[in-house]
């Protein structure tokens, strides 16, 4: 016993090291897994709340790119306004019939946010928003820009959401190539904020540089037709069967300032229909 | 010793606050990402003992980590980081030993100890903070990149930190 006790306290900083370590690897293995928020976020109340301080500041310096930003999508809303009930995708399968048996109500509503800080430089970037369960915001929704996909709320408190960007190694969305109606999966390499990857598109679909890729509407996180990107190389992978496709980002991830949280009215009940059916 | 508690605690929150708000906003390009916080690890006075420093390193990565919302990927790279303080500083022992009075800072040891000092332990916490971002070797030419770049910006910062922070030891 003794002895033992002279090797611990001999090798003691040694024995801390590695506890600390493990704690360390422990926490970052547990919140690596797919869209597992820490629980210890930047939605909590101190940081959440400094970082809003400085966005009040910083804001005065970006007022008329804002200004601009929103100018624009209000004219795009304003052109969209008459079909934007009776949906301007062409009705396909069975993605956009909720809005029909839905009896005209909308099947989204919207949560305007602040982005209050955001990261595009590491390889898992997060964004935080000024809103959160208080004003609607859960766990599991879309989140998207003036210009298109942003990302997917990963973690909320009473006041603050943290979403994982879309320029994160975690990330997973199904694309659509607008033009072919092909759906495929949007993830991200790791190296440029400018561009995402869309993979599996079979050979036999006629990609062209500069066809949009849209939401599909496949998941509940997104409204169909939402827009992504642009295709901006094609690559043809001779050891498969499909192609391998870089897209450019629409969203500019380095400098947004204002988002919509799409909320799925439908959520619940999907989710419990999907569950029943796996069994 | 309160006066050095003080320094300590202000450097603590000073260069977390400075690292989050004005480093981490630094959307310049996807390489670029230096990080200045691993300053408070070096500049701890050398009497603190090894335990204090692996838990201050714990704590300092911790903070940043609830910030970025990486939760345990900034302490591991701090840990290791605080765990070969001790060697790289016996290692680096001037002849004469090292004083009581002294502190690990250029105005003390001068500036290629410091330079030393600081880039072995810099590149040890890139290099683990790198690695652990995306736990696997991939990609590990762009990881690489990251690791080099960054450890040259870092030290810039640092000893810029330095002479804005310039103290000279005390003659008695």
């Amino acid at each position: 016993m003794r002895n033992l006790l002279l090797f611990i306290s001999r090798f003691k900083t040694l024995f801390l090291f590695i506890a600390l370590e493990v704690i360390c690897l422990f926490l970052l293995v547990r919140n690596n897994a797919f869209q597992r928020a820490a629980f210890l976020n930047s939605a909590n109340r101190v940081t959440g709340n400094l970082y809003q301080s400085v966005d009040n500041l910083s804001n005065y310096l970006t007022l008329k790119r804002i200004n601009d930003s929103l100018r624009k999508e209000n004219a795009l809303l304003r052109q969209q306004v008459e079909s934007s009930f009776d949906c301007r995708i062409p009705l396909r399968d069975t993605v956009m019939r909720y809005s029909k048996d839905a009896g005209g109500k909308p099947v989204y509503s919207y949560v305007p946010a602040e982005v209050i800080n955001n990261s595009t430089n590491s390889l898992s970037n997060t964004l935080t928003l000024n809103k959160g369960t208080k004003h609607g915001v859960a766990k599991d929704m879309g989140v998207m820009g003036p210009n298109g996909v942003v990302g997917i709320v990963i973690g909320t408190s009473p006041h603050f959401s943290v979403v994982m960007s879309l320029l994160h190694k975690n990330a997973s969305i199904s694309g659509e190539l607008a033009r072919h109606n092909y759906v495929g999966n949007i993830r991200w390499d790791g190296q440029d904020p400018t561009s995402v990857q869309l993979h599996d598109i079979p050979k036999h679909v006629n990609v062209q540089k500069g066809d949009t890729v849209v939401t599909s509407g496949y998941s509940s996180f997104f409204p169909p037709g939402i827009s992504i990107g642009a295709v901006r190389k094609v690559t043809i992978d001779e050891a498969n069967n499909f192609y391998s496709i870089d897209l450019r980002l629409l969203t500019n991830f380095r400098s947004l300032e204002y988002v919509y949280v799409a909320d799925y009215l439908f959520r619940d009940e999907r989710r419990k229909v999907e569950e029943k059916a796996d069994g | 010793m309160v006066n050095t508690l003080i320094i300590n605690i202000v450097r603590f929150v000073g260069l977390v606050l400075f690292q989050v708000l004005v480093l981490d906003n630094l959307h310049i390009h996807q390489l670029i990402h230096p990080y200045i916080y691993p300053l408070v690890i070096l500049l701890l006075p050398l009497v603190t003992p090894a335990w204090a420093v692996l838990f201050l390193g714990f704590a300092l990565g911790i903070t940043v980590d609830i910030f970025s919302d990486t939760l345990g990927l900034h302490a591991a790279a701090c840990v290791v980081m605080a765990y070969l303080r001790t060697g790289v500083l016996s290692i680096l022992t001037p002849k004469s030993g090292y004083d009581s009075d002294i502190k690990p800072k250029i105005g003390h040891l001068g500036f290629t100890w410091f330079i030393t000092y600081s880039a072995i332990l810099v590149i040890v916490h890139h290099l683990a903070f790198f690695l652990l971002e995306v736990l696997s070797f991939t990609s590990i030419l762009l990881i690489l990149q990251k690791i080099l770049i960054n450890t040259a910006l870092s030290l810039a910062l640092m000893i810029l930190y330095e002479f804005v922070f310039f103290s000279r030891r005390k003659r008695r």
